[in-house]
């Protein structure tokens, strides 16, 4: 049973009213439901257990009452008590939960540890989140998608040999950086559907040349709690190609 | 979106003519004095070069000093001047229990984590490093040879906003980030929201010298500045008392003062009249004893101001 309510509801558009404030005890996470920045925070509250109500956001016409949740008019936005609590950034927005519900806490209490783990976030980030979106764009120029490929393969190298045990914790169990890390793997697990001639494929991804990534991938995505606050492959890949023919996606399979 | 932290070579890169230039500058500082009567700022830096090389200094407890009315803000570091060490030179040796900062002199990313170690009163030696083409034991450190980056013990961190995080999580009787999670939340979500100061910064200086981009970069710093100002609604950002999202911008702002003595930029006074309230924070933060100690703003404007123009 997800905790996560409202994962799937409409996306909220130009001229539609706005919600009324959250009840106390109540958390909102304003998202748009292909967003990986956005699916961070979701599978971080839904691995905490923080019952939360999720909104969707239409960004690309966004309702102007919006903009005072989040003055960039980003998603994810965080709200809580009655309103007057909002926390904004994805890389803020984990540590905050963590704060404030420290008998869920993910990230290790050991001042180094916890170090080490926000760095290697980066460090994987950095590469990752990157190559999908120079993939992405490049679809239509297939003459530069070869050099594109190239960047994700590389990205793919370093995360394979930064993995050195089952998870990027370092422990037994997956941890943040496996939590926050996750969507920007499984968005180049769509694009295996999307493009015949992507260089890796989609049975057992991202293949034999990255046995330990083949794993963890395998098992973070049959982490019920992590299912529970991201968007099924076909809704993904359906999405993606309503972009790519410029059409509106936000609510692609409702 | 996580910001930058430290100086990679984009960075580097806006940071190396400074750093030329400047290094020319402070050179001829060190010159013996044809006046008796020093600058106040220049007395900083020539008191550092009377410290002891860490080799022939006792080996001091990697824990914070207790306050002292004799010792000055900034006195807990050592060799923050040091040489810049290129490939081919050898590391120097750490002693076990002591903190290292490796840094750039004129970094900015690095600057953040001095004023928070000078504010914290942390005992550091500073190695500095060039980042751009990094000694060849520095690499395992520090990804791609960045600076800042903090060791202790063989453990390395770097990120200045990752650092300056850890040493509240390891010193935490004189933390500068709020203890409570909303309000140590909003801190960093300044940081982000007071980032066009750094973009602006670095826009101006990576940009070409025509009209057309000098005109939308003096529009990029009035754009921040506003922001900035309407941002700031107590004395510091942290409040009565200048905190995180302060020390992790001034860096930024200090530097972007020197809009002033260019040629490209319309600006003749900074802020101007109008952004009154950053004037006045300017001047406040110009004051503080942790910021003063590394004040890179009268130092380039006097020695600097006329040669890198």
């Amino acid at each position: 049973m997800s905790v996560l309510e409202g994962i799937n509801s409409k996306a909220l558009k130009t001229g539609d009213l706005p919600p009324p404030s959250p009840s106390p005890n109540t958390f909102r996470i304003y998202s748009m439901r292909f967003c990986p920045a956005a699916q961070r925070a979701l599978i971080y509250a839904s691995v905490k257990k923080i019952p939360s109500e999720v909104i969707n956001i239409n960004l690309q016409q966004k309702p102007d009452w919006y903009f005072t949740k989040n003055y960039k008019g980003q998603v994810p936005t965080l709200e809580h008590a009655e309103g007057k609590k909002l926390v904004i950034e994805s890389a803020v927005i984990p540590e905050y939960l963590d704060d404030i519900f420290p008998e869920t806490k993910i990230l290790p209490s050991d001042p180094y540890e916890k170090v080490q783990q926000k760095l290697l976030l980066e460090r994987l980030s950095d590469q990752l989140t990157p190559a999908f979106g120079r993939v992405f764009r490049a679809i239509k120029n297939p003459e530069e998608l070869k050099e594109k490929f190239e960047s994700i393969l590389k990205a793919f190298e370093e995360a394979e040999s930064l993995l050195e045990g089952a998870f990027y914790s370092g422990t037994s169990s997956p941890g943040f950086v496996d939590y926050l890390i996750y969507p920007s793997f499984q968005r180049v697990y769509w694009l295996t559907f999307l493009l015949e001639i992507f260089p890796l494929p989609s049975d057992n991804f991202p293949g034999p040349g990255y046995p330990k990534l083949s794993q963890w991938f395998k098992a973070i995505t049959a982490i019920p709690e992590v299912a529970a606050a991201s968007q099924s492959t076909e809704n993904g890949v359906g999405s993606c190609k309503e972009y790519m023919k410029g059409l509106p996606y936000f609510d692609y399979g409702l | 979106m996580v910001l930058p932290g430290n100086c990679s070579t984009s960075a580097a890169l806006c940071m190396q003519f400074l750093t030329q230039l400047a290094s020319v500058a402070i050179d001829q500082a060190y010159q013996p004095p044809q006046q008796p009567a020093y600058n106040p700022h220049e007395k900083l830096f020539v008191s550092y070069r009377s410290v002891p090389p860490p080799g022939s200094s006792p080996s001091s407890a990697a824990v914070p000093i207790r306050f002292s009315s004799y010792s000055s803000v900034g006195s807990n570091i050592r060799g923050l001047n040091s040489p810049t060490l290129h490939p081919g030179s050898i590391e120097p040796p750490l002693t076990p229990g002591n903190y290292r900062l490796y840094s750039m002199r004129f970094c900015p990313y690095a600057q953040r984590v001095l004023i928070y170690l000078a504010k914290k009163n942390i005992p550091v030696e500073v190695v500095n490093v060039n980042p751009d083409r990094s000694p060849n034991w520095y690499l395992p450190k520090s990804p791609i040879g960045r600076v800042p980056a903090l060791e202790i013990n063989g453990k390395v961190v770097w990120e200045s906003n990752v650092i300056v995080e850890y040493l509240d999580e390891l010193f935490p009787t004189n933390t500068i980030l709020p203890r409570d999670a909303y309000e140590k939340a909003h801190q960093k979500i300044l940081v982000e929201r007071l980032s066009p100061i750094m973009n602006a910064l670095f826009e101006f200086y990576g940009s070409s010298n025509n009209p057309q981009a000098q005109r939308q970069n003096d529009m990029n710093v009035h754009s921040a500045l506003r922001n900035s100002e309407n941002l700031l609604r107590d004395t510091f950002y942290g409040g009565r008392q200048p905190g995180y999202a302060d020390y992790l911008m001034w860096p930024f702002l200090e530097r972007l003062q020197l809009l002033t003595m260019s040629p490209n930029s319309q600006f003749r006074y900074f802020p101007g009249l109008h952004y009154p309230k950053i004037g006045a924070y300017i001047a406040r933060m110009q004051n503080q004893p942790e910021v003063l100690g590394f004040c890179k703003h009268d130092f380039f404007l006097k020695k600097t101001g006329e040669k890198i123009w």
